[in-house]
């Protein structure tokens, strides 16, 4: 089966400053494929290209094999598009938001109706159908804007942070939207920062100055040789006074890096390192009662090696 | 040159239009109010301007030539002065901006036939008003003249060798409202229809809901002509009851066909859209559009001939109005108003005006496309 999304060589250059870097990926039907990276690292340059909004300066995607290059404005009918910020009108009501966005993809003022009915009892829009958006909280806001997206029946929804500033019942009860709408075979390509979210994601994607660094399901990142270099293990240590423990374990030689985790603290050390020496060392610097146990990495730790060993294989 | 959506946005329009009343009264309001204020402030009529008289003569004709002057309706004399620094004074604190000074002996030197010499002094800081006081003056001089003529020759007045008849058409009584009452319509509504319409845009731009129009099947075109056109149904009806007031307040009537001139309002109104289409493409926020609004608006107001005559600029600052639609849109404007001018009469300004338009409109849906790349 050929994938819904297909990147090949992606490339966009404003002058002589390359804000896309032959990027190559690919996304099957129904996949929550989640899409990270640093502000300013070339994120949103990929999505405008994707929803035919910037054309490519090299490489193509294809969208349901329509490419990007060639027919941006075919691609426009297939896609819904939810961006992080509320961009709905708020002195329109929610029907009339509705109707707006029907009407804008060409739909029929029967089809229209059939589709507000059957979103607005999906997300629970019914009792706020004669609000003005602006009134609308939050999460609820959001639900307008997936109704919005969703009203042309797009086969692709892009979803720009969607959780960015709402509250943790709201962020749960969308991404429970998501994943009822990926098992209906949507393919949902999200952009975050939030870690969580992005360990919820079938397939996770990070890009990083420009460059994809890395590509696969979250349980295969973590993985990857660079994540947790050979010789090394990865540990978490749990005592009082986490922050003095946390201090001093860093200027050890063994310890490569460390991390707060709540009440935790998170470290890459050398195998050579082992428990005994670890209780030992924290003995000697004074810290009773220390608990050391193997941990897997998580995302974040993830993402951090690989923006650590990109910078360094980069001048 | 597809126009799928268009319809929606122009619908979605009309609401955001129903749902915040104030802010199209708002836009309609201030028009008229310039209209009113700016119909009765801006008088260049020289009239009664403040006199004082250093009369020296204080027999007939002395006393005579100063009713002469008061006469003519341009001197309004506000008080005598009794010596010449004090005549000076009186210009410099401002009490006065004309002074008379008729020497001792001027009945004398009128009586013996003698040329009789008096000073008139003016405050020549506004020129305007020097330039009328002292034409009249020399006027009063010259009718002095003939009536000498005609009484020592017991003859009727004589008759000049050319016979000069000024006859002011069209404005017949000078008035200065007649010339600026249909110039402040073209200003005003180049003002208030400049803004609304970038506003309209760069609001989108600022919520972030010009993104999600963008990622829709709808063309860009689409979506300039939706928001566009409500706006150009504002300014025909801004442009109806700024005739109004032209109409009742000002007493002015348009002479010409005022089918012809609301036809010819929208190219006008056109080449002002294009203009705040292209602030809305270059604009990040409102207060930027507000900004660039007025930067359009001033060289308009300047070098449109809308205060001074277009003849009497440097040639760079005429040069520079040949490229405001508002120069075109004024000769329209009083063409048809005040002389009765039809299309025919005025071809050679409806030309560049729809020249203009076009390219203001063909520029700002390049600049908006680029914009979004």
């Amino acid at each position: 089966m050929t994938p819904t999304i297909e990147v090949e060589h992606l490339t966009k250059r404003f002058g002589h400053f390359t804000a896309v870097n032959d990027v190559t990926f690919s996304v099957a039907r129904g996949e929550i494929f989640g899409f990270l990276g640093p502000n300013g690292s070339g994120k949103s340059t990929v999505i405008r290209m994707l929803c035919g909004l910037l054309s490519p300066t090299e490489g193509d995607a294809r969208l349901l094999g329509i490419s990007v290059r060639q027919s941006p404005a075919e691609i426009k009918r297939k896609i819904g598009y939810m961006s992080q910020h509320f961009s709905l009108y708020r002195d329109l009501t929610v029907r009339e938001n509705i109707r707006f966005f029907g009407q804008l993809y060409g739909l029929s003022r029967a089809s229209i109706q059939e589709r507000q009915d059957e979103l607005c009892e999906y997300l629970g829009l019914i009792p706020y159908l004669n609000r003005q958006a602006g009134m609308l909280s939050g999460g609820w806001k959001q639900r307008l804007a997936l109704a919005s997206a969703l009203i042309h029946k797009p086969e692709i929804v892009f979803l720009d942070e969607p959780t960015a500033g709402i509250d943790p019942v709201a962020r749960r009860e969308l991404w429970n939207l998501l994943f009822d709408l990926s098992a209906q075979g949507i393919t949902l390509f999200v952009t975050t920062h939030y870690m969580d979210e992005a360990e919820r994601c079938t397939v996770v994607a990070y890009i990083y100055l420009s460059r994809l660094i890395a590509c696969g399901e979250p349980s295969d990142l973590k993985r990857m040789p660079e994540v947790t270099p050979e010789g090394c293990r990865r540990i978490e240590i749990q005592a009082d006074a986490i922050t003095q423990v946390l201090d001093r374990f860093r200027s050890h030689p063994h310890v490569r890096s460390a991390t707060i985790f709540g009440e935790a603290a998170h470290f890459l050390v050398d195998r050579a390192f082992d428990e005994t020496s670890i209780k030992q060392y924290a003995a000697e610097q004074g810290f009773a009662a220390v608990a050391v146990r193997d941990i897997a990495p998580t995302l974040e730790d993830v993402f951090v090696s690989l923006t650590l060993a990109e910078e360094k294989r980069r001048p | 040159m597809k126009t799928t959506g268009c319809f929606a946005i122009l619908q979605k329009e009309l609401i955001h239009m129903a749902r915040d009343p104030m802010t199209i009264l708002f836009s309609m309001l201030p028009p008229i109010i310039q209209v009113i204020a700016f119909g009765y402030a801006i008088n260049t009529d020289v009239r009664n301007l403040t006199t004082v008289v250093y009369n020296q003569d204080a027999r007939q004709a002395g006393r005579e030539l100063i009713h002469t002057f008061e006469n003519t309706g341009v001197y309004k004399i506000v008080g005598n002065v009794w010596s010449h620094d004090e005549l000076i004074r009186a210009l410099v604190e401002g009490r006065a901006v004309v002074g008379i000074e008729i020497p001792p002996d001027f009945s004398d030197r009128v009586h013996a036939g003698e040329s009789a010499a008096i000073g008139v002094f003016m405050d020549g800081t506004n020129n305007t008003i020097a330039l009328q006081a002292m034409s009249t003056a020399k006027g009063i001089g010259l009718s002095s003249l003939t009536q000498r003529l005609s009484r020592l020759t017991g003859e009727p007045e004589p008759q000049s060798p050319i016979d000069v008849r000024p006859r002011v058409l069209f404005n017949p009584d000078l008035l200065s409202a007649h010339f600026f009452v249909p110039g402040i319509i073209g200003v005003a509504i180049q003002l208030s229809l400049t803004m609304l319409v970038a506003f309209a845009i760069v609001r989108e731009r600022e919520v972030g809901t010009l993104e999600q129009l963008m990622v829709s099947p709808a063309t860009r075109l689409a979506l300039l002509i939706g928001k566009v056109i409500p706006y150009v149904f504002l300014a025909y009806a801004e442009m109806g009851m700024l005739i109004l007031v032209m109409r009742f307040i000002f007493g002015i009537d348009i002479r010409g066909s005022a089918f012809l001139l609301f036809g010819l309002s929208g190219i006008f109104a056109l080449a002002v859209i294009g203009i705040g289409l292209f602030i809305s493409a270059t604009a990040q926020n409102q207060l930027q559009a507000t900004q660039m609004a007025v930067a359009t608006l001033l060289p308009s107001i300047f070098f449109s001939g809308f205060i001074y005559p277009r003849d009497t600029m440097p040639a760079l600052f005429y040069g520079v109005s040949y490229f405001l639609p508002l120069t075109y849109f004024l000769d329209i404007l009083r063409g048809i108003v005040l002389r009765g001018a039809e299309l025919r009469n005025l071809m050679n300004t409806v030309f560049p005006l729809s020249a203009m338009a076009l390219c203001l409109l063909l520029l700002s849906v390049f600049k908006f496309r680029k914009r979004l790349d």
